[in-house]
């Protein structure tokens, strides 16, 4: 059985608003936590730009071996990555 | 297959995308020499008799001027663009062109426009055969076809480089192309 990874939702799928996460459990003695906090920056990218940014990481920051890495030229993929960062700016803002 | 004919800029490196726009490039001046065909302007096109060395000559004239005003106003748009980005942009963008002078096979284009000169009386139009404008025709569609395709790759070309998006983008890229006209037919003109 194939296992996928539950992706995880940043808005809302009524009116569009950025979600808060509301509860957290402990899977170990099942204490849950409830409150209302906003989810960091990062994860309210999509997961394409999240697995951009786990990539560069991976590279240490090189985008010429990212480049070469998924097989696009040089400036397509520092274009990605100045999008990814001017999301990044607007959801800090 | 798209990506080749259409966004080469976004999936090649820019050593290749060099290579084969040099290699382009000689293989074009050549071929307008033997095929007796001359651009004398980024988007102009004539047939003329011409040495090699006038098509070296007219070919860096184009592909400077095209690089110097892109590269100006992709500085205009984004900071970080590269030169060798706007390089390879003008090199790669003009090959379709270089199809154009298999036209002019045995000089069927220049012999077709001097026919059509001997029509060029308001009397003398009517009895024109259409077999003299079948070839000028044909090469008319044809060679909107190629424009539009240049026009095309340039402008992505000049997008990857550039980061360009939206109007503001566009309009600084028409107006860099046709200052890159104007420039490359006016250097021909005067110095080639």
């Amino acid at each position: 059985m194939i296992h996928q990874m539950k992706k995880l939702p940043v808005n809302c799928p009524s009116c569009e608003s950025p979600l808060v996460a509301s509860q957290l459990s402990c899977s170990e003695c099942e204490t849950v936590i409830s409150g209302s906090y906003s989810l960091p920056v990062l994860l309210q990218l999509s997961k394409e730009d999240q697995d951009f940014i786990f990539e560069f990481i991976l590279t240490s920051g090189s985008l010429k071996k990212m480049a070469a890495k998924m097989e696009k030229s040089y400036p397509t993929v520092r274009n990605k990555l100045d999008d990814i960062l001017e999301k990044i700016n607007n959801l800090k803002n | 297959m798209k990506t080749l004919l259409f966004k080469p800029f976004e999936k090649y490196s820019e050593q290749k995308l060099l290579i084969a726009g040099v290699i382009a490039m000689l293989i074009g001046v050549l071929f307008t020499y033997i095929l007796n065909c001359r651009f004398v302007g980024v988007f102009q096109m004539i047939f003329d008799d011409i040495t090699v060395i006038q098509s070296i000559i007219d070919s860096l004239i184009i592909t400077s001027c095209l690089t110097i005003f892109l590269f100006i106003s992709g500085k205009l748009i984004y900071k970080k663009t590269r030169l060798i980005d706007i390089i390879v942009t003008a090199l790669v963008s003009f090959i379709p062109f270089y199809i154009l002078p298999f036209f002019n096979i045995n000089d069927t284009l220049m012999e077709s426009t001097k026919e059509i000169r001997n029509y060029a009386s308001p009397d003398m139009v009517v009895q024109m055969p259409l077999e003299t404008l079948l070839p000028l025709i044909g090469f008319s569609l044809f060679g909107l076809i190629v424009l539009i395709w240049c026009i095309t790759l340039l402008y992505n070309g000049f997008k990857t480089a550039a980061n360009a998006k939206g109007i503001k983008a566009m309009v600084i890229f028409g107006i860099a192309i046709a200052l890159a006209d104007i420039a490359s037919r006016y250097l021909i003109f005067h110095l080639n």
